[in-house]
């Protein structure tokens, strides 16, 4: 990923083939996980859908979603009150955000799930050497991010993160060290670490111009 | 190259007010998770409350030392705006009542 800021302060990114089939494949599922939980296609009343009304009282069951969607009061009754009123305008934000991004990329996030295993082990791999050549597709993606699209992109990038740490158990700080250790979860913590520098990135370089 | 957000501004600013009536405050709280990088919740700190950067960062710091931060306090509704602000950034928050003084 390289990452250029232009005279007029918007961010022209390159990322190289494997990094941006891996994040559009990402991001579909994000997508994908956020349409489950929605209600609002499913409601028949359109002034109750344009309200934004129509959560759910209750916490979700998935992981992943219940990290995106926590409860905000510790009182169970105010919470859940809480949640049936900001529950699906949260939803919709979240998805309009993902879809902005997929959109930006311009790849389709239609890669199936085994692609996403290889991606994932050879962006793995390329993360222990370097100078391993990009396996196909030699085109990198260039994505122009204006100031105006960046809270889509820092929130999108956030919320992956938050969804991958739900998946593998990452609830405290040493927990990071020891996933990275596993085998079977080293390579999603490196996908997780590397989603981190290119939010840093962003951040860092978004918020200098 | 940011637009302070000036109507949440003037919420904060106007819910702080109502720390003089008689009922106690409420307040809205971030807390310390593993995820989130620390230049990300100065970021949101910065953007959605209309914090310089040195204020942005303090809150940012006690988040992450002490575990948590009040990082506004005022009326319950004002709070709750808040808290679903941070939600929409991933933020870990919760609204609560600050105690009797």
């Amino acid at each position: 990923m390289r990452l250029l800021p232009r005279p007029d302060g918007s961010l022209r990114v390159r990322l190289d083939p494997e990094e941006a089939g891996l994040l559009d494949q990402l991001t579909g599922q994000l997508i994908d996980l956020l349409q489950s939980h929605s209600r609002t296609a499913l409601d028949p009343d359109p002034v109750l859908a344009s309200l934004e009304v129509g959560g759910s009282f209750l916490a979700p069951d998935d992981p992943a979603l219940s990290r995106l969607f926590p409860d905000a009061y510790e009182d169970e009754d105010d919470a859940a009150q809480f949640r049936s009123v900001t529950e699906q305008g949260l939803l919709n934000r979240k998805l309009q955000d993902a879809v902005d991004v997929s959109a930006a990329l311009g790849l389709g996030g239609t890669l199936d799930a085994h692609l996403n295993d290889e991606l994932e082990q050879r962006f793995a791999e390329s993360q222990r050497d370097p100078l391993t050549p990009p396996p196909s597709a030699p085109d990198p993606v260039e994505v122009i991010i204006s100031p105006d699209d960046l809270p889509a992109w820092v929130r999108t990038l956030t919320a992956l993160r938050l969804a991958i740490s739900a998946r593998i158990g990452l609830e405290a700080d040493a927990d990071h060290a020891v996933l990275l250790d596993d085998e079977e979860t080293r390579g999603t913590v490196l996908v997780f670490d590397w989603l981190g520098a290119i939010l840093d990135s962003l951040l860092r370089v978004g918020m200098a111009q | 190259m940011f637009a302070v957000d000036s109507r949440t501004e003037r919420d904060a600013r106007s819910g702080a007010s109502t720390v003089l009536a008689p009922e106690r405050p409420w307040q809205t709280v971030v807390w310390d998770d593993p995820v989130n990088l620390m230049s990300y919740v100065t970021y949101v700190f910065r953007r959605h409350f209309g914090f310089d950067e040195s204020r942005a960062e303090e809150l940012m710091l006690q988040v992450h030392h002490r575990g948590s931060a009040v990082v506004a306090e005022g009326g319950r509704e004002a709070m709750e705006l808040h808290v679903e602000a941070m939600h929409g950034y991933g933020l870990w928050a919760t609204v609560r009542q600050a105690d009797s003084a």
